[in-house]
């Protein structure tokens, strides 16, 4: 032994300890995982409910209204990690951040440098822009999705099957030339999300 | 062959252990949160931490934060290199 002697457990003893210690790491992973990630998934889904169905019926608006809606998402997810990080000192979670930056920017950079967007100016010109921006549309939406995979494989099981099933979603909408494919979009999409959001705060404890 | 640890055994140390060991070497885990996590007492938590770092197990550093005074900790290599022979020596008992 390291220290003196003391009573060796008993074969049920040593069992009962080893499963505590289990449930001891499952609980502290999902708490600490739990903490900003609800309100941060539930935030999202609200983003997309809305954008998705009011560009269902008013196209036009989408550009500004994705611009304002994905800024205050930005600055209130910002403001969720910040206020739950006096729980946890993680030097590796800035490389969260820096994925998710990353990310966005590698998205910009085939919207605005590769294959660049004009936006019609006119509602004539925003019925001819319908396939350029269901592809675009779907595009920012697999993206963000591919994100919660890289993030399941780095923190939890259940954001890596959210990204992989809110992405066939999408991808069954898009192939599948649905009636409202951006309402289906915010309601399969940011539905899930929301839901998402809702099981872990009530069951990651 | 893996040793058991007399001073890891302890159940609310083995529970202290086990939540520090669920995170990277370098991350520290808030002492209130800790606290809650594992249903201890401040003075309980505070005095089986007091063990650990004594053994070495546990690094403990006071820090400010929003001009709050917070307690963070975090698991040693000793003391991650101990829980983990600690965990082996129990499977090898429940495998007699």
């Amino acid at each position: 032994m390291n220290q003196e002697t003391f009573k060796q457990p008993t074969p049920d003893e040593a069992r009962a300890a080893l499963a505590e210690v289990d449930n001891v790491l499952a609980q502290t992973r999902l708490s600490i995982a739990r903490g900003p990630a609800a309100p941060i998934l539930i935030l999202w889904g609200v983003i997309w409910l809305i954008a998705d169905i009011t560009t269902q019926f008013h196209a036009q608006s989408m550009q500004w209204m994705w611009s304002v809606l994905d800024g205050a998402g930005l600055l209130m997810t910002a403001w969720f990690v910040a206020r739950d990080k006096v729980k946890v000192r993680a030097p590796g979670g800035r490389k969260i951040g820096m994925f998710w930056g990353a990310l966005f920017a590698y998205g910009m950079l085939w919207m605005v440098i590769l294959q660049p967007i004009n936006f019609p100016d006119s509602a004539q010109g925003w019925q001819n822009f319908e396939p350029v921006y269901s592809r675009l549309t779907t595009y920012w939406h697999t993206l963000c999705m591919f994100g919660y995979v890289v993030m399941g494989l780095w923190i939890s099981r259940f954001l890596l099957g959210l990204g992989l099933i809110v992405t066939a979603l999408i991808l069954a909408g898009y192939y599948g030339n649905i009636p409202y494919y951006y309402a289906w979009l915010g309601v399969a999409g940011g539905g899930s999300l929301i839901i998402a959001g809702v099981f872990i705060r009530q069951f990651w404890k | 062959m893996p040793e058991l640890d007399k001073i890891i055994h302890a159940p609310a140390r083995l529970k202290i252990m086990s939540a520090l060991m669920a995170v990277d070497a370098d991350t520290q885990l808030d002492f209130a949160t800790l606290g809650e996590m594992l249903g201890l007492t401040d003075g309980n938590l505070g005095a089986h931490l007091q063990t650990l770092e004594e053994a070495g197990y546990v690094k403990i550093e006071k820090v400010f934060v929003a001009r709050k005074p917070r307690t963070y900790i975090r698991a040693t290599a000793r003391g991650r290199a101990r829980f983990e022979e600690h965990v082996e020596a129990l499977r090898n008992i429940c495998d007699i």
